[in-house]
């Protein structure tokens, strides 16, 4: 059975001044897909996202979220479809707890962001604190946002955005500036989600070991453009990824 | 926690039972002084739904509660309309317009385009005003518009007291709703209320609505005490004396910008009794503030605060040792 494209592009273009940042990305992440983007520094890969949830208006292209046009849509209408960011640079409320981080989230779930009737201070503490579970962020309940761990400040940044219960979840280097142990255990809990809760995932990661093992398909950027978009075992094969990243012409 | 509520509680009920004590039994002049610092303190709460929860500067605040003045002497005055009607008439029509104009100011998602528009607005308003002999130039409007039982300062002070009361109380539950939970979301960082799916243009025109609503009503309550609409309430001066009672009293306490009013109300009603450098004083308070309390007297983590709890540290310290000598 021919499985749901949920988000895909077409030929996007964004330039800064002369600088051609994303050049012709025609990308295509299927329903239960779970997708990395590699590619050097500066390959485009952040803004390439930016352009999908149009943080970053396009130059030319389209994008589709499960075949409607989403192009130039607002930013605040595309996440309310359940196409959701996770930033490179985490965006928190951070002289918040991260209760309320995450209460904020789910409020805007339950469509009670115009809610004018009072609530009790426990307000949707329970889900809250079963949402920091699903990170391992349980114990950090009351925590100040800007106190925490840069670490758990990418769980937290993860546990606001999965509060929303996206239909598709874009991750921009989730494990970046992580310790190598606890950058493999954020992997496994997004693995999870994708595995047993079916969540349609994107993300950008550097690092192989991590990319090889955790997607069912390797999209390569370089300069703007997409290389080669396979499964990891043709990847690795890949001219390209051999050259830049596993270890030159051996 | 509970104990800092009740606390709160404790001082509240303290500081409406001293507020009654003051207006009602120390003289005409108090009475009068009172009624006009509870009427800031609801101009300076309704601003700080603005400055302290959204996170949305405005010097323009004035704009409503000069309005509110002149809208209730309008109505009464020149279109010879009873008081019980040129008051919801003026808070409805004034509150529609006011989402008219927050509809235009909010276009652009900077805050400073905001600042400033809101302070441009109401300069134009004022001038406006001020230039216009239907509404009495700079002179204003003066009719009697009071019911006879009003005319007793006394009982307008009381009027004044419990509006003021009601309002306060509709804005702290305003405090407790999701709604202001995603408003302070939206000053803490608005690129993730954008990516959470908010439209953070309503958000804030919301709030500014309910902000405005409650800045008429100070207004209307401002023209019946006084019988008749001022200018000077439509300045921007006005409008910047409301950020500073809002900044000084601390806008992260709901009871802060009433601090704030209580303290400039005094300085600027009476400092000009003692001194013609009265504005000199104020400026210099003003900068002493921002350096040393940058937010506000209440702020929970501020220099004042921390005393009170060091004080208050002691003290229980203190009883606890007496109870072990007995
Ligand atoms: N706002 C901007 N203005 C100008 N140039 C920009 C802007 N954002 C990105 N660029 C340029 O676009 C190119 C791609 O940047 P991008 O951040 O998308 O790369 P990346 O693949 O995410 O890199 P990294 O792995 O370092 O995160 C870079 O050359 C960068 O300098
Ligand atoms: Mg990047």
């Amino acid at each position: 059975m021919e499985k749901k494209i949920a988000v895909k592009t077409e030929n996007l273009c964004k330039s800064f001044g002369a600088v051609q940042a994303v050049r012709d990305v025609s990308l295509t992440v299927e329903e239960g897909q779970m997708q990395a983007i590699i590619g050097p520094n500066g390959a485009g890969k952040t803004t390439c996202m930016d352009l999908i949830v149009n943080k970053t208006p396009l130059s030319s292209g389209k994008v589709f979220l499960f075949g409607e046009d989403i192009t130039g849509m607002k930013p605040y209408k595309i996440a309310k479809r359940g196409l959701n960011k996770c930033f490179q640079i985490s965006q928190l409320f951070p002289a918040l707890t991260c209760c309320q981080n995450v209460q904020i989230a789910l409020i805007q779930k339950l469509g009670k962001t115009f809610g004018l009737r009072p609530v009790p201070k426990d307000y949707l503490r329970d889900e809250c604190a079963a949402e920091l579970a699903r990170v391992g962020m349980e114990h950090l309940l009351d925590e100040t946002a800007a106190y925490l761990s840069y670490g758990d400040q990418r769980r937290l940044e993860i546990a606001i955005t999965l509060a929303l219960e996206p239909k598709v979840l874009l991750l921009d280097e989730p494990t970046a500036g992580v310790a190598r142990a606890e950058g493999y255990s954020i992997m496994d809990m997004v693995r999870r989600l994708n595995q047993e809760e079916g969540y349609t995932i994107l993300f950008i990661e550097h690092d192989m070991n991590i990319v090889f093992n955790y997607s069912d398909i390797i999209s390569v950027m370089d300069h703007g453009q997409l290389v080669a978009s396979d499964t990891p075992a043709r990847i690795k094969e890949n001219e390209f990824v051999k050259q830049a990243y596993l270890g030159g012409a051996a | 926690m509970k104990k800092l509520n009740l606390t709160a509680t404790v001082l509240t009920v303290a500081a409406v039972g001293l507020c009654l004590v003051l207006g009602v039994f120390c003289g005409i002049n108090t009475t009068l002084l009172m009624s006009r610092i509870v009427i800031m303190a609801l101009f300076a709460l309704s601003l700080n739904i603005q400055t302290g929860y959204a996170g949305l500067g405005n010097l323009g605040h004035a704009l409503y509660f000069g309005l509110g003045s002149y809208g209730v002497l309008i109505f009464v005055s020149k279109f010879g309309q009873p008081l019980y009607l040129a008051i919801p008439a003026t808070i409805l029509i004034l509150t529609l317009v006011s989402a008219a104009v927050g509809f235009l100011m909010l276009q652009s998602d900077d805050k400073m385009s905001f600042l400033f528009l809101s302070f441009g607005v109401c300069l134009l308003v004022y001038t406006a005003f001020a230039k216009w002999a239907w509404v009495g130039n700079k002179t204003g409007l003066t009719f009697n518009v009071r019911p006879q039982a009003l005319n007793d300062p006394r009982n307008c002070f009381m009027l004044i007291l419990l509006v003021t009361a009601v309002c306060a109380a509709l804005m702290y539950l305003l405090t407790k709703t999701p709604f202001t939970a995603a408003l302070k979301g939206s000053r803490e960082n608005e690129t993730r209320m954008v990516f959470l799916g908010v439209n953070i243009k309503r958000l804030r025109l919301v709030a500014y609505v309910i902000s405005s609503f409650f800045g008429v009503i100070a207004g209307v309550l401002y023209a019946i005490m006084n019988n008749g609409a001022y200018i000077t309430s439509i300045d921007t001066s006005m409008a910047l004396e409301a950020m500073m009672m809002c900044l000084i009293g601390g806008g992260a306490t709901f009871l802060g910008p009433v601090l704030g009013a209580v303290i400039v109300t005094l300085v600027r009603n009476f400092l000009p009794t003692v001194t013609n450098l009265d504005s000199v004083i104020f400026g210099v308070m003003v900068i002493l503030c921002c350096y040393f309390l940058p937010d506000g007297i209440t702020a929970p983590n501020g220099r004042p605060a921390a005393l009170v709890r060091r004080v208050a540290g002691r003290l229980r310290k203190s009883g606890s040792d007496s109870e072990k000598v007995r």
